[in-house]
């Protein structure tokens, strides 16, 4: 039922989505991005997805390497993880913010430990598996952002 | 009830048969104390009476030999025969004379008449009426003409025209033994009641038959008698003894007499008793004293019929005391016999109470013991219940804890999924994304796709895993302890990452034959215990599990430290306990631990322990817990 209800929803969207992708990005592809995610697979298949829409996609494997990028290149949108070793996303998100308060930060992540502290810190937060809709979802609230 | 009334009617039988047979007894006992008293009174009457009589022979006897001795007696008799009137006025008046001083003392000895009487049956000469002669006694004095006839002497009591009287009657002979006339002795009866009364002390009288005697032709001057009519006997009169004899007793006596003349059942006894004619005596009471009446016979000279009764009349204390102390006898025996027989029914009851009270107890003991059986058989099916109770209990706990480890493992699944379908999602989503933008090309998607099944072959390998984990071992196989730890730590892993949680393994190659899967959810279990507490710790802190493993000749020891800070002392002793729980509701359901320890001591042959340590890693002092699993090596002592 559940499995029928996100079918529907995902096909009804398609026509909408088809010509309004391109759009989206021409509109956000000059944005620099940074995203923080330790599991390389994951890593791997995010960071190829954002590359469909961002020119410039910088990734790092833990939130201290993360934050060390974020301190020497300006960037518009921060994508994380949140459980990673050494620095977790939570307290990179909060060093990141010191630093810009501007920043558009999005939140991905599977675990569920301190959900409303993210929730409060990350102006996007979704729950693994992310699905391309959320992506969609995403795209379209940073040209809100941005005003783009 | 009905028993206790049954023995009152036996007592109460018993009791009147007793008082009868005592009544009985006492009454033939007191029957032959009176009888003998009677007897005693009787025979008393009876010696008296004899001795007087025998007095009066002797005395008679005397006199009689004292006048035939008299020349001038024999003289004067011997003249009578065939002499003229003249003659014989002449020989009386001398006779008369002669004998008047011998008549004085005689008349003192009690004789009453002193008569002579010729061979032709004609009164000579009385000497106490010598005015009185020459009348005929024929007919009416046996006893002369028994001695004019036979010459022989008589004695005895006989019955006169006007008088009565002891009589001895003696024949006279002259020298020649020529029979010459009788001389006659009589005594009074008066004489004699006087003796018994001055001398023997015995109160009588005489009673003398009426028909033989003629009150109203009885008036004679010469003869002081005075009779009136019998008090006991209407066909009798009695010589009025107490009027004459004075005594200071007198009164009492005629009292007596009195009292016996208005006592119509006595009298009757007494005209019965006289009727027969036989010695009789018996008592009657009087002003609560008996008086003893005994009634002696007294035959005719002639027919030897009896004509009159000497009856006395004697107090008898001895009858008195005989009956005073039968009647005591009675009453003590009714008072003593009633006492032992309320004494026997008291005792009689008592049995009957206490049978009663011991029947009681009896039924009572039994009903207990019935009871007592009853509870030991609901005892024992309680405490069956108990045991199915329990092992309900023990299968839900089971359960829960089964049910528990497998919310544990959806959540380890959940966590450990979550990654890789994260990744397919995002493989997935660069498909879409190239469709979208008209990019598609297929070796990207190749590629894409790839990385997509290199995800669900590791989807695959975490049920396969987690399906083994649940699969229960019903049979023992050797097994390595280290490849269960890191089966264990595999499912695991996921969770560890998240939580920063390190492990730190100290693990000897130990081979042991046993139960692996209730051994890797033992570890899981207390693995899982430290990692609920290590998630609590500040960020900063470091979150250690140490693995350590290595035997010893027969025992393989699992010890398993985290650096949580220890239990609390208070509840270390309740750890193992179902349902103890320290934490919060979504982290555990407090029955881990007690399933460990029931898997470990119950299924695996094992002990378990668990202490607070203090130890130091890497120059660092940390606190935690330390549980001690140490099992069989079962290979070693199966050799």
């Amino acid at each position: 039922m559940m499995v029928l209800v996100l079918r529907l929803s995902f096909q009804s969207k398609e026509f909408f989505v088809d010509k309004k992708i391109k759009e989206l990005k021409d509109k956000v592809k000059e944005l620099n991005i940074l995203y923080c995610e330790d599991e390389d697979d994951m890593r791997l298949g995010t960071e190829l997805f954002l590359n469909k829409f961002f020119v410039s996609v910088d990734s790092a494997s833990d939130g201290k390497i993360g934050f060390d990028k974020f301190k020497e290149k300006k960037y518009h949108v921060v994508f994380t993880d949140i459980m990673m070793p050494n620095m977790d996303g939570l307290d990179m998100l909060k060093s990141i913010s010191e630093i810009d308060k501007d920043i558009f930060t999005v939140t991905l992540t599977a675990s569920e430990v301190s959900e409303d502290e993210i929730k409060r810190i990350s102006d996007l937060y979704f729950r693994k598996p992310i699905t391309y809709e959320n992506m969609i979802t995403v795209m379209e609230k940073i040209v809100d952002k941005f005003n783009l | 009830m009905e028993k206790r009334s049954k023995i009152i009617i036996l007592l109460t039988i018993l009791f009147i048969m007793t008082m009868v047979f005592i009544y009985l007894f006492t009454s033939l006992n007191m029957r032959q104390r009176i009888e003998s008293a009677l007897d005693s009174h009787l025979y008393k009457l009876q010696v008296n009476y004899e001795l007087l009589l025998h007095q009066q022979k002797v005395t008679a006897n005397a006199a009689y030999q004292s006048t035939t001795n008299k020349k001038y007696v024999i003289d004067i008799l011997s003249k009578t025969k065939g002499a003229s009137k003249k003659k014989l006025d002449y020989l009386r008046k001398e006779l008369y004379n002669k004998l008047k001083p011998k008549y004085k003392i005689l008349y003192g000895k009690g004789v009453l008449q002193y008569t002579f009487t010729l061979p032709n049956n004609k009164v000579f000469l009385r000497m106490h009426k010598p005015s009185k002669y020459g009348d005929s006694i024929d007919g009416y004095r046996y006893s002369f003409e028994y001695v004019n006839k036979t010459h022989k002497p008589i004695s005895g009591f006989e019955q006169g025209k006007t008088a009565h009287g002891f009589r001895n009657v003696f024949p006279i002979f002259d020298k020649k033994h020529n029979y010459i006339g009788t001389m006659d002795i009589s005594f009074s009866s008066d004489f004699l009641l006087g003796y018994l009364i001055n001398v023997s002390k015995i109160y009588s009288h005489f009673l003398i038959k009426k028909t033989v005697f003629n009150i109203k032709s009885w008036k004679r001057d010469d003869v002081d008698l005075n009779y009136i009519p019998s008090y006991e006997n209407k066909d009798y009169v009695m010589s009025d003894t107490y009027h004459k004899h004075k005594h200071k007793q007198q009164y009492k006596y005629k009292h007596l007499l009195n009292n016996i003349k208005n006592f119509e059942p006595l009298k009757e006894k007494i005209y019965k008793n006289m009727k027969i004619g036989k010695k009789f005596s018996l008592y009657h009471q009087y002003n609560d004293k008996s008086v003893v009446i005994s009634f002696y016979p007294i035959k005719n000279i002639k027919d030897k019929k009896v004509v009159a009764w000497i009856v006395s009349y004697d107090h008898d204390d001895f009858i008195d005391l005989t009956l005073k102390m039968s009647h005591n006898v009675r009453i003590l025996a009714f008072f003593i016999f009633s006492m032992l027989f309320y004494f026997i029914y008291r005792v009689l009851n008592q049995k009957e109470i206490l049978d009663g009270l011991v029947e009681k107890q009896t039924k009572k003991l039994m009903e207990s013991e019935q009871n007592l059986k009853l509870l030991n058989e609901n005892l024992e099916l309680t405490i069956e219940k108990e045991v199915l109770k329990n092992q309900e209990k023990d299968r839900l706990l089971y359960q829960q804890s089964k049910m528990a480890a497998m919310g544990e493992m959806i959540g380890n699944i959940a966590h450990q999924w979550r990654q890789p379908i994260a990744i397919i999602s995002m493989w997935a989503n660069n498909i879409i994304v190239d469709i979208d933008m008209e990019e598609v090309d297929n070796d990207n998607l190749k590629k894409y796709a790839m990385k997509i099944n290199e995800q669900t072959l590791h989807l695959s390998q975490t049920i396969d895993d987690f399906r083994n984990f649940f699969l229960p071992n019903k049979e023992k196989t050797s097994f390595i302890l280290k490849n269960s730890v890191d089966k264990t730590m595999s499912l695991l892993s996921a969770s560890f990452k998240t939580h920063n949680i390190e492990v730190i393994e100290n693990i000897e190659m130990v081979e042991i034959f046993s139960l692996e899967n209730e051994f890797t959810q033992s570890i899981l279990n207390i693995i899982k215990n430290a990692k609920d507490i290590l998630v609590t710790l500040p960020k900063s802190s470091r979150r250690l599990i140490f693995i350590n493993i290595y035997k010893n000749d027969l025992y393989v020891n699992i010890d398993i430290i985290d650096n949580g800070g220890g239990i609390s002392e208070k509840i270390i002793d309740k750890v193992f306990e179902p349902y103890y729980t320290t934490k919060h509701q979504s982290q555990g359901t407090g029955i881990g631990l007690y399933m460990t320890e029931t898997i470990i001591t119950k299924h695996l042959g094992g002990n378990i322990y668990v202490e607070n340590v203090n130890y130091d890693y890497e120059d660092v002092n940390y606190k935690g817990a330390k549980f001690m699993i140490t099992l069989p090596l079962i290979k070693e002592l199966n050799d």
